[in-house]
């Protein structure tokens, strides 16, 4: 099995740098987008195994991200781990639409981040197994 | 009956609402009547008798005399027949019937001479409405008459007792009234000097009162709209159920808060039940009306609004540079960072994001410290220039990391003013973060100060290539929260900044602002600041 590929996807360099520094040491390949569009189009492009956005970015926000992602069925399986200052505003009816699986507040822990990653790509490969 | 000197007590209302408040009183209107009638019942009554024989009394007790000598005539030829005659002699007979004629005579004289004596009291008593000694005196004259007369006296007390209190209320209420009008014209211009909007009803849901600021929010006119069901007169489905609610509910619970968005604007209203004194003691049964002001709290409204998007903003703000520091430090711990170069990085990134965390706290203090006075303002003459260059010396790294070409163009140390030194560095900081914030990778930012002889002062001003302000935002540009909402996604912000430098500048150091932008093109930050003299 090839290394799982994680796009990480962040206004602040700074999350982005930590955020993929623990997954690539944790054996992760790791690309990186600085807001929602570009993110959108790495998604497209190189279909990820998972995707980490933060919620509140420039020129689309991590919701609107994870909403698009979902409506193309290209993209739609691809599971999202959402970072957010702001976990308190989601609510049900905002995940409905998106496969966002995790919701991590900021300040966040890298660990819990490395184990959420950990965590949902062991479930999900049985689960696309099973599908084929 | 006449009626050119005593009117019917009806009459007499309808002269005094005639004559308009105050026009009839005792004195002035009554009193000159009652002299001249006392004068003609003296009058009349000084020529009581009997007609044709002037001030004889003629009394039925006169009668008995011919009726006396009748019987006499009769009884003596009863007893002492003439002799030779078997009936009675002519001249005997015509001599008692004179006699009967006399005396009936007499009676009819003195029936008519009482009538007259009683038509005079009654056009007397008619024509008075004053008792009076000479008259009583003329009427006790005549003694059958005294019990008729003291009636009517007792009467004509109790009625004298009754104008006299009657004339008393007219007066209270003629009093009432004016004071109730003036009263009501006030209360109407104290409606009208209210700056919120009053709306009154009565229990049938009517409009009863209201003031121009109500007529100017609902677009009415209260002299078209006055005693018009309220819902003809107002549109809001939401207040006028709220007002219904109030008018429907226990009087003693009817009191309602709400708030309603009328037009754009926001308003706190109260409505308060409305009970008119003469109904308190119906109170159940009557219902009660509605007293309802709107106050206008749009900018309350607003003020809370950018409040919670304040919090929202500061909270992230806040949480990024902890975030940093928070998973650096995790990491370090966790020893990820396997080499020298990447500890050092980490520990750079710790001290920028623990910078930033500072400065974040420092903008929101000082705009709190100058808001409540309690900011410690040092001012001393110092060479703006070099608390200038110092910002740009700060904010180089960040330009950098955008590719901004960040210049400047500065004043020898020469120029020198009193200010505080640390207050000018953040306010000329925080102009040029905002123009590398909202200036794309690439562009330009030029910091430039330019000595104004003439006035004394030195215009700091700071331009870039940026996105621009758009124009009906600019005059909100200083205010606290404010961001232009098509630049929102560009940049983080809390909105604080610009209100800071406006602080700092305006209230702190009389300095002014200036602001030119153009959409697309870029935005020039000044400050105009009074110099010392060289």
């Amino acid at each position: 099995m090839s290394t799982p590929r994680i796009l990480v996807c962040d206004d602040e360099p700074h999350i982005v740098h930590v955020v993929s520094t623990k997954l690539r040491n944790g054996g992760f390949e790791v690309m990186t987008a600085a807001d929602g569009e570009e993110a959108l189009n790495a998604a497209m492009q190189y279909k990820p195994d998972l995707v980490i956005t933060d919620y509140q970015m420039p020129y689309l926000s991590g919701l609107e991200l994870c909403v698009k992602l979902r409506a193309d069925p290209e993209t739609q399986a691809i599971p999202v781990i959402m970072l957010t200052a702001r976990g308190f505003s989601l609510g049900e009816d905002d995940l409905k639409d998106t496969s966002i699986q995790k919701v991590l507040p900021k300040p966040f822990s890298p660990r819990e981040v490395l184990r959420s990653v950990q965590a949902i790509l062991e479930t999900k490969v049985p689960l696309e197994n099973a599908a084929r | 009956m006449s009626d050119s000197t005593l009117k019917p007590w009806s009459q007499v209302d309808d002269d005094v609402e005639e004559n308009g408040a105050g026009a009839i009183t005792p004195e002035s209107g009554l009193e000159p009547v009652r002299k001249t009638k006392t004068a003609r019942a003296n009058r009349s009554f000084s020529k009581v008798g009997t007609p044709w024989l002037g001030d004889l009394k003629v009394t039925p007790q006169w009668a008995f005399v011919p009726m006396g000598l009748a019987m006499i005539w009769l009884l003596w030829k009863v007893v002492f027949p003439s002799p030779g005659a078997e009936s009675l002699p002519l001249f005997h007979g015509l001599g008692i019937a004179g006699m009967i004629l006399i005396s009936a005579g007499v009676l009819i004289l003195a029936k008519i001479s009482r009538r007259t004596a009683i038509d005079k009291m009654l056009t007397i008593i008619r024509d008075s409405s004053e008792q009076n000694s000479d008259t009583q005196a003329a009427l006790v004259m005549e003694p059958e008459l005294q019990p008729v007369w003291q009636g009517i006296e007792d009467q004509t007390a109790d009625l004298k007792k009754r104008l006299s209190e009657l004339l008393e209320a007219h007066q209270q209420l003629t009093l009432e009234l004016t004071l109730a009008d003036s009263q009501k014209k006030l209360a109407a211009e104290i409606l009208n000097a209210i700056s919120d909007p009053v709306i009154v009803t009565n229990a049938f849901g009517q409009l009863i009162q209201t003031n121009s600021k109500a007529e100017e929010l609902f677009g009415f006119s209260s002299r078209e709209m006055l005693r018009k069901p309220v819902k003809e007169v107002i549109s809001h489905e939401r207040l006028l159920r709220t007002m219904q609610q109030a008018k429907d509910a226990d009087f003693r619970a009817a009191e309602r808060r709400a708030e309603h968005e009328i037009g754009e604007k926001f308003y706190s209203t109260v409505i308060v039940p409305l009970k008119v004194r003469h109904d308190e003691k119906s109170e159940d049964e009557s219902g009660h009306g509605v007293v309802a002001v709107l106050h206008d709290i749009t900018k309350e409204h607003e003020s809370s609004k950018k409040k919670s998007e304040f919090v929202a903003h500061v909270s992230h703000e806040l949480r990024t540079p902890l975030s940093s520091i928070r998973a650096y430090v995790e990491m370090l711990v966790d020893g990820e960072a396997t080499d020298e170069k990447t500890r050092g990085e980490f520990y750079d990134i710790i001290q920028s994001s623990a910078d930033r965390l500072g400065r974040l706290i420092d903008n929101m203090l000082n705009i709190s410290r100058i808001e409540a006075g309690t900011v410690r303002i040092n001012k001393e003459p110092i060479a703006v220039s070099m608390a200038v260059k110092e910002a740009v010396d700060m904010m180089r790294p960040q330009a950098e990391e955008k590719k901004i070409t960040l210049t400047e163009h500065l004043t020898p140390m020469v120029y020198r003013m009193m200010a505080d030194r640390d207050l000018i560095y953040q306010a000329v900081l925080n102009l040029i973060s905002n123009a590398i914030k909202y200036t794309p990778d690439g562009g330009k930012v030029n910091v430039r100060m330019t000595p104004h002889e003439e006035n004394h002062t030195m215009l700091i001003e700071v331009s870039d290539t940026g996105v621009g302000i758009p124009k009906e935002d600019l005059p909100k540009m200083f205010e606290k929260f404010f961001r232009v909402e098509a630049n929102k996604k560009l940049a983080k912000g809390t909105g604080l900044g610009l209100n800071l430098v406006k602080k700092i500048v305006e209230d702190i150091h009389d300095g002014q602002l200036t602001l030119t932008s153009e959409v697309g093109q870029g935005s020039t930050f000044g400050i105009a600041l009074t110099m010392m003299a060289k």
